[in-house]
């Protein structure tokens, strides 16, 4: 097995005139190819830092992350380690100005040298496989939730990544939406993409994830089997955190 | 109170001003008993025996021609300057901020007097020089401020995303935050130039032939001073009331996909 994403002693903090906040305490993660991996955790605690780091949208202050072996260097070169990865996030950040169509398309267009209309076709073949082929013209505000996620799924999917990166990828849906961007989700990672999702939805990590992390206070408090983690709880922390969730 | 009740009361309210601001000036104007006389004005539009524009088409191409360079070049500086004020590094941000911060504390007037007595005098330029230049930096200096704000308040969402789809910063300022940066930008840059229309009346003062200059020597010559600058507000007024009305036809049509349900 090739190692997709490894992070080793990776530490952030966020510096303020008042004080110094430690978002990332020395978290150390290997995620395999072709693995579906899910991180938990309270508000807070680091997990969506940690994801962010990955693709490079926050420095880390301490630390390495390679993917597929190699490292981010100079920040002006960030763009070039991320064409192995592509993130969906919490409130879609689909482009505001542009159909679902071009939204999907203009990566493609930009960064893999397609013309127009190759992209645009690859863009069309994409939301045809997350049923929006009908909403192609439409724009962000004319879509629901639900179908604006599946876009931006679309719009990561288009940049053919080895790595996808979720953040919260329901987190802002109604919750009668959540399920179709979850079955996308699901139909994604059984066709052997790797995954790395921050999720609050216990189920969901439980049908698509073989291994868990758990994050507290900036740091991975435990790993493992997810089925085995959410069933037996090694540590008080997530212990506290699955009941706190029961409770809702 | 009831709504329909609320703004019926509103409708007299207003009515009522309306009525008395009208009776007080129909009376004000009526005692002075002034012959309005307009027809008069017809030889400062168009020199019919020369077959030539009058002073008032020369003044009006005046302010059209310092207003619309004057816009342009401000919108250069502007532009860079909010750039700069957005991620230069610090010294050039303090240098920028100087420059901003003389421009908007000190009246237009002044400016245009230091600009052409005393810069122009040293580097031999002409008064139209002078004054394209005053208007340009002022103009500039309000639009660094505004540029400045937008892209500070320009959501980060779609930035990110760009990025994390391996753009790079160059590909997603043009593709991303410029269209929305713009869009944002739109209002009140129309605003911006409304007003610098406005102040190009002030270039009068340096004796730069444009539309309130004319308007100076129409009184000069004919003593109408009523029907002149009457006539000279009317045209100000048309030209700002398109300028925006063009401006919020960009605007309505830039943002139609942003708005759109």
């Amino acid at each position: 097995m090739t190692v997709a994403v490894e992070l080793q002693d990776v530490r952030k903090s966020f510096v303020s005139k008042s004080s110094t906040t430690l978002a990332l305490d020395s978290v150390h993660l290997q995620v395999q190819a072709g693995d579906v991996v899910t991180l938990i955790g309270p508000s807070g605690s680091g997990k969506s830092t940690c994801l962010r780091t990955i693709n490079g949208l926050e420095t880390i202050t301490a630390g390495s992350i390679r993917i597929f072996g190699k490292s981010y260097g100079k920040a002006a070169d960030a763009h070039i380690l991320r064409r192995e990865t592509a993130m969906i996030f919490q409130k879609f950040e689909l482009f505001p100005h542009m159909n679902a169509l071009e939204n999907v398309a203009l990566a493609p267009h930009l960064r893999l040298n397609m013309s127009r209309r190759e992209a645009l076709d690859r863009a069309e073949a994409l939301l045809d496989r997350v049923g929006l082929k009908a909403h192609r013209m439409k724009y962000p505000r004319m879509l629901s939730g639900g179908q604006q996620q599946r876009v931006s799924i679309a719009r990561a999917l288009a940049v053919e990544p080895k790595i996808l990166l979720c953040d919260e990828p329901t987190s802002a849906l109604d919750p009668e939406l959540v399920d179709e961007v979850l079955e996308l989700l699901k139909s994604i990672a059984a066709s052997g993409m790797t995954m790395i999702i921050v999720t609050h939805e216990m189920r969901f990590a439980r049908e698509v994830s073989r291994t868990c992390h758990f994050f507290d206070a900036g740091r991975i408090v435990e790993s493992g089997k997810t089925a085995e983690m959410l069933n037996q709880p090694q540590t008080p922390r997530l212990q506290a955190f699955l009941s706190s969730l029961k409770n809702l | 109170m009831l709504e329909q009740q609320r703004s019926r009361l509103w409708t007299v309210l207003t009515g009522a001003a309306l009525l008395l601001i009208f009776v007080s000036l129909w009376r004000g104007f009526a005692a002075l008993e002034y012959d309005w006389d307009f027809a008069s004005l017809s030889e400062y539009i168009w020199l019919k025996e020369e077959q030539l524009p009058g002073l008032l088409i020369t003044g009006l191409w005046g302010t059209l021609w310092v207003s619309a360079l004057s816009i342009c070049l401000g919108s250069v500086i502007g532009l860079c300057g909010g750039l700069i004020l957005h991620s230069g590094n610090a010294f050039a941000r303090s240098t920028i901020q100087v420059f901003v911060e003389i421009f908007r504390n000190t009246p237009v007037l002044v400016q245009l007097y230091v600009m052409y007595f005393v810069v122009a005098s040293a580097f031999h330029m002409s008064a139209e020089q002078a004054g394209v230049a005053t208007l340009s930096l002022f103009c500039g200096a309000y639009i660094s401020e505004l540029v400045r704000g937008t892209l500070l308040n320009l959501e980060r969402g779609p930035q990110d995303a760009a990025l994390s789809l391996g753009l790079t910063r160059w590909q997603t300022a043009r593709h991303v935050v410029a269209p929305l940066a713009l869009r944002r930008l739109m209002p009140s840059l129309v605003g911006q130039y409304v007003s610098l229309v406005k102040d190009s009346s002030l270039v009068s003062v340096i004796s730069i032939v444009e539309l309130t200059k004319s308007a100076s020597n129409m009184v000069a010559i004919s003593f109408k001073s009523f029907e002149v600058w009457f006539l000279v507000a009317v045209v100000y007024f048309m030209l700002n009331f398109m300028l925006s009305r063009i401006g919020q036809r960009i605007e309505r049509r830039m943002s139609g996909d942003l708005h759109a349900a």
